[in-house]
């Protein structure tokens, strides 16, 4: 998996809603495409529609979507495949296929239009329990270091390294790895004394 | 594993939700009483930390690469309540903001994951450490119970698909734990090294004096957690195993223009020994196998990775 960029939609109908409008929205459509039949593709029109119309009132530019829709299609087509020892398995196939690509869609213009704040605040009024809350929102705080640090540590290691091979390959990484853990767990003990230092519990 | 949405339907997206959220209220429960106030950024730093580790990749044949999923590594880390919550917030985030697993299909992977995985794994971990004793036995532990806890997982994903009346279960089963028996493989060898790295580098964390708190209630209700989920999405349909793909290689008449043999004969083939009349028991028994075969081989590499010097501590 890599990181993507974030990048900023410009203000829309979709954007402007409230979080939880909005995730409520996104529910009862899944919730809609997940009780659809497999093997009636014309009752599919209907989140064709939903999930188009969706796009354009984001004003999501349409290569973008695509390419993000693309990038985590894989899944889906491996897992669709499997339908194809069905009796009915090729119908089945492309509607299931449409079905998760519609919900994929639907994720990414729901994550797109929404900042992580929202998002964290949603959660925090749905009660979720704080030490959960805690740990998503360092989750999501300390994300981009530990990702920009495993890099340099991974192209410090590739200047140093100049044999190639996959097995050395598997050591070395798995050694980026643990190095990463301990960075981790002692970048942990500072930030629990910052925030004790700013009256944290 | 990330199942997208549109494959689970109304009534599995329900139960799995109501399951995962047992399982992580118990886990929240029991990290209240047993995580110190010191340790709670500890919980977040490692989510983190497990997600980027998802970012490195491995090499594997033909230009395909895979990367570590890390349930047993935060179980070892974090001990089980608190890899249970870790894992529950990389799954919550990697859904809603990267759009990897679906929202409805959450609560699944969070049972598949972010549950079943490290409270199985961490519970081997703990049975297999014990059997064999000192850092050679901690570290053939991590590499089998890593292994476990991936084919487990993919196992009641493949029930959870077959409830939804999606992906019939022979299939899915079939197909689920084959791949993921082999993913499993590079799970553990990655997790062995990785554990063996953190040991050169702080022994204390991953040691035998690491944080693990357990007391005989919480290991009751995990149990029942796990055994209920298993009996749920598995047992019914271990019963009537042998249906989707033969009925409809007969009906479609491929059975008779199969191969009379395979080009490349495969030891213990669909999960099944021949000369055993049971399918369940077979299927079992091929699993045992399969799971022996991968505790020696951990065993062989925990033998490999740990210095001569170390084994009698």
């Amino acid at each position: 998996m890599r990181l993507q960029a974030s990048f900023h939609l410009p203000p829309s109908i979709i954007s402007r809603l409230q979080a939880s409008v909005k995730a409520a929205g996104a529910l009862v459509i899944l919730l809609g495409i997940a009780s659809l039949p497999l093997g009636v593709p014309l009752l599919l029109i209907v989140p064709v529609v939903v999930t188009s119309a969706a796009a354009l009132l984001s004003r999501f530019p349409p290569v973008t979507l695509l390419r993000r829709l693309l990038m985590l299609e894989p899944f889906a087509v491996a897992a669709s495949a499997l339908v194809l020892f069905r009796p009915d398995g090729w119908t089945a196939f492309w509607t299931l296929l449409v079905k998760s690509s519609l919900s994929l869609t639907i994720v990414i213009i729901f994550s797109a239009t929404t900042p992580f704040g929202d998002i964290f605040m949603l959660l925090r009024r749905l009660k979720l329990p704080g030490i959960l809350l805690t740990t998503i929102a360092l989750l999501y705080r300390y994300l981009f270091v530990l990702a920009d640090q495993v890099e340099r540590m991974r192209r410090a290691r590739a200047g140093r390294t100049f044999a190639k091979g996959r097995r050395l390959a598997w050591f070395l990484n798995s050694g980026v790895i643990g190095h990463l853990a301990v960075r981790s767990v002692e970048r942990a003990e500072r930030v629990y004394a910052a925030m004790r230092a700013r009256g944290w519990e | 594993m990330h199942i997208p949405d549109g494959f689970l339907d109304a009534k599995t997206v329900a139960a799995t939700a109501a399951l995962a959220a047992a399982g992580v209220s118990m886990a929240v429960y029991r990290a209240r009483r047993t995580v110190p106030p010191a340790k709670v950024p500890l919980l977040g730093l490692s989510a983190a930390f497990l997600f980027a580790a998802q970012m490195v990749n491995f090499p594997v044949a033909g230009g395909t690469s895979g990367h570590l999923i890390g349930s047993v590594l935060a179980a070892i880390m974090l001990g089980p309540s608190g890899a249970v919550i870790a894992l529950s917030a990389v799954l919550t985030v990697q859904a809603l903001l990267f759009g990897d697993g679906g929202l409805l299909a959450l609560g699944a992977n969070i049972l598949n994951m972010a549950v079943l995985a490290p409270l199985v794994g961490f519970a081997l971990y703990r049975l297999v450490s014990r059997m064999i004793g000192g850092p050679r036995g901690r570290l053939t532990a991590a590499g089998f119970a890593a292994w476990c806890s991936i084919v487990v997982a993919a196992a009641v994903c493949a029930g959870e698909l077959a409830w939804s009346g999606a992906v019939p279960w022979s299939v899915g089963l079939a197909a689920m734990t084959g791949i993921h028996a082999l993913i499993g493989v590079g799970e553990a060898v990655v997790t062995m090294l990785v554990i063996a790295a953190v040991g050169r580098i702080r022994p204390d964390l991953v040691g035998s004096s690491a944080p693990v708190p357990s007391s005989r209630v919480s290991f009751l209700v995990y149990a029942a957690l796990v055994t209920s989920v298993v009996a749920i999405f598995i047992a019914p349909f271990a019963s009537r195993w042998p249906d989707g793909l033969e009925k409809v290689a007969s009906t479609l008449g491929f059975s008779a223009r199969a191969l009379p043999h395979p080009l490349i004969a495969s030891p213990l083939a669909d999960y099944r020994i021949p000369w055993i009349e049971s399918p369940g028991l077979a299927a079992g028994l091929a699993g045992g196998v399969g799971a022996l075969v991968v505790l020696a081989l951990s065993f062989v590499l925990a033998t490999a990775l740990v210095p001569r010097a170390q084994n009698g501590r």
